[in-house]
């Protein structure tokens, strides 16, 4: 077991024409993911990777019954390919793309509340269970297969926490990240779900970082209904009050989404949070231990 | 994007929101004609990026030609909140009868825009929201249908608006709604929208800030963006830079991950005197450019360091490519890479005989290198 994706997963991969799109769908076939099948319109017909290309996601889930599509496209075009993959009925998107515009997400928010449709991202660097699938960005070398969950907000911190872990003997079951832009899929608490029940999680790590309310949401719903335990580290911690760092997952404005208030916040439900990103190993064996 | 006030004033015009007569003083030169125009009794508003303007001494009433160019004068080409002032607005003073505050903002928890309303104009809205809560009524947007005229009405009613103000305020607010989708703000808002003593709706204020990933839609905007230190890294290839007091220069991947640097950094007792996420950036030359940012900066050390799902053997081969072009480099750089090709890329690094690369294996050991090459323990 592992949450979301799994060795059956079959990827269609949109954008795999593009240099970008080329290089990372070879990266997950040779990690053993089944990308089934491309989309770039124009294209169909040309095989790429020696997986074949179609003119849009409705032809290529008929073609090759794929149910998880990985967005590689750029952002003014992300928002029609959300749609065109939520039309087309595919479980789940991964996107990757960074810089959509806010009402572009507004919009598709809209459109996935009456969906079966699940989204990771976008500005996401996927997800891995490590052994069976693996997308797009992830360094395969960062991941073994265990028995960790992660969340995090952060691309760059889901891989570093996983070599981490990796280093001190732990492995990992599923590991991803919810992107880091102000309106994304899937949710802290929506992985958090998942994770409670998968059978392979003993226990997960979140990852957040200053700005917003997500590690505050989580925090009430790991009081209220998670019996797996919770470790967590918060990127942030010095960041001057009043600057944005970088992307806008990382606003502090008006005491609300600080690092105090998710710290205190996650205190309340019994969650520790590492100072240093380093001692998660040490909170981890301090948690399966008791 | 923030715009100026008079920038989103002149889009409010466009979209059929009243906005005073005013004209913009970027010279001396410029005071007389704009106040025979404007005057006689005239408010001179510096034209920064900051809030709370009036309390700063930005703002001025002022009823003569020679007090006109007096406060001209000083504010000109003066800091106020740390921003140098390029240009005022001489705009018409209103006779005020009452003072609303009106905004739409992106809600990031409901995922959808939000719109929020005052009586107490002319606030802070923080400080509205902290000291009269109940005297703040906001209603969730559905962004497919936009904005109904019951809820501007809801929120009328909750705050006690004078029933001869409420049509008119639905009209404002549907085109400040307007002014949001159209262009793409993360919050638009006038504060005060002054109701003036003939019974009319005027825009006291304007702010507009507008997503800079969808500046994509909006090529006009452009003229509008200004050059900073931090823009000027940005058009070259690097993600985002922050300046900050300390002596380690940080050089990072990822917000996240750069954010992390800093915390370690500072947990072990040095001091970052940056945020750098260069981002995508690392495989394309962005590295020299923040190297040298650093350099002019005067750090002590410089710190690179990140955990990459791009490929790092690319990396390292950038940044030794730019190393020796790089003239007054006298700081030591260390350097961690480490994710997708790591092997290959301490190879490159480990055999490149540059006396200023230390490499480190890890993010411990990084940041212990760099804090105490900051410190003078080690060199």
């Amino acid at each position: 077991m592992s949450i979301l994706v799994n060795k059956k997963t079959r990827v269609v991969f949109q954008g795999i024409t593009g240099q970008l799109g080329r290089y990372y769908s070879q990266q997950m076939i040779d990690y053993g993911t089944k990308v089934v099948a491309g989309v770039t319109p124009g294209k169909a017909g040309e095989i790429v990777n020696g997986v074949p290309v179609y003119n849009s996601i409705k032809e290529a889930c008929t073609a090759s019954a794929a149910d998880c599509a990985v967005v590689f496209v750029p952002a003014p075009y992300t928002k029609d390919a959300f749609m065109e993959c939520i039309d087309a009925g595919i479980r789940l998107i991964l996107c990757l793309t960074e810089g959509v515009p806010v009402q572009d997400m507004m919009i598709v928010k809209r459109k996935l509340a009456g969906a079966k449709t699940m989204l990771l991202g976008p500005n996401s660097p996927g997800i891995v269970t490590p052994g069976e699938f693996i997308s797009g960005l992830m360094p395969k070398e960062a991941f073994s297969p265990g028995h960790i969950g992660i969340v995090s907000r952060s691309g760059t911190l889901t891989y570093q926490t996983a070599d981490i872990l990796r280093q001190s003997g732990y492995g990992t079951s599923s590991c991803m990240g919810i992107g880091g832009d102000p309106i994304v899929g899937l949710g802290f608490v929506d992985v958090l779900r998942l994770f409670e029940k998968d059978k392979k999680t003993d226990i997960v790590v979140l990852i957040g970082e200053i700005g917003g309310q997500g590690e505050e949401m989580a925090a009430e719903f790991i009081k209220d209904h998670m019996k797996k335990p919770v470790v967590s580290f918060i990127a942030g911690r010095t960041a001057p009050e009043g600057k944005t760092m970088g992307h806008a997952g990382a606003i502090i404005s008006g005491g609300k989404g600080t690092y105090q208030s998710k710290e205190k916040a996650f205190a309340e439900a019994g969650v520790p949070v590492a100072t240093i990103i380093t001692d998660l190993p040490k909170l981890i064996k301090k948690r399966l231990g008791s | 994007m923030k715009l100026y006030e008079h920038q989103a004033k002149s889009i409010f015009k466009r979209t059929g929101i009243p906005i005073p007569n005013g004209k913009i003083v970027s010279s001396l030169e410029m005071v007389s004609e704009a106040y025979h125009d404007v005057g006689p009794n005239i408010v001179i508003k510096a034209q920064v990026l900051a809030g709370g303007r009036g309390k700063a001494g930005g703002i001025k009433a002022v009823d003569t030609l020679d007090d006109a160019k007096e406060i001209s004068m000083s504010l000109l080409g003066s800091k106020l909140k740390g921003l140098v002032v390029k240009s005022l607005l001489f705009e018409e003073r209103l006779d005020i009868a009452r003072e609303y505050y009106v905004a739409i903002v992106n809600d990031r928890e409901r995922s959808c825009p939000l719109v929020m309303m005052s009586m107490k104009g002319g606030m802070a809205i923080e400080e509205v929201a902290k000291e009269y809560p109940d005297q703040l009524a906001m209603q969730p947007i559905d962004v497919l249908y936009g904005l109904e005229d019951y809820q501007i009405r809801a929120n009328a009613f909750h705050l006690g608006v004078p029933f001869a103000d409420l049509n008119p305020l639905v009209s404002i607010l549907k085109r400040l709604y307007k002014v949001y989708r159209r262009n793409d703000a993360e919050l638009t808002e006038i504060n005060p929208l002054i109701m003036t003593q003939q019974g009319q709706f005027i825009a006291g204020d304007g702010r507009l800030n507008v997503d800079d990933n969808a500046l994509f839609r909006h090529p006009d905007f452009k003229e509008y963006i200004e050059i900073g230190i931090d823009k000027e890294f940005k058009a070259k290839k690097g993600n985002a830079f922050v300046d900050l007091d300390g002596d380690i220069g940080v050089m990072c991947t990822g917000a996240g991950m750069t954010m992390t640097m800093m915390d370690h950094i500072s947990a072990y007792g040095g001091k970052p005197a940056d945020f750098m996420d260069v981002g995508w950036g690392m495989l394309e030359g962005a590295a020299e450019e923040g190297i040298k940012l650093l350099l002019a900066k005067g750090v002590k050390v410089i710190l690179i360091s990140l955990y990459s799902g791009a490929r790092t053997d690319t990396m390292a081969e950038k940044i030794l490519e730019c190393l020796p072009r790089i003239g007054n480099l006298n700081v030591p750089i260390v350097i961690r890479l480490q994710g997708k090709n790591e092997v290959e890329a301490q190879k490159l690094l480990s055999e490149c005989h540059l006396p200023c690369v230390k490499t480190a294996e890890t993010l411990d050991k990084a940041v212990a290198l760099a804090v105490q090459i900051a410190k003078g323990e080690v060199k």
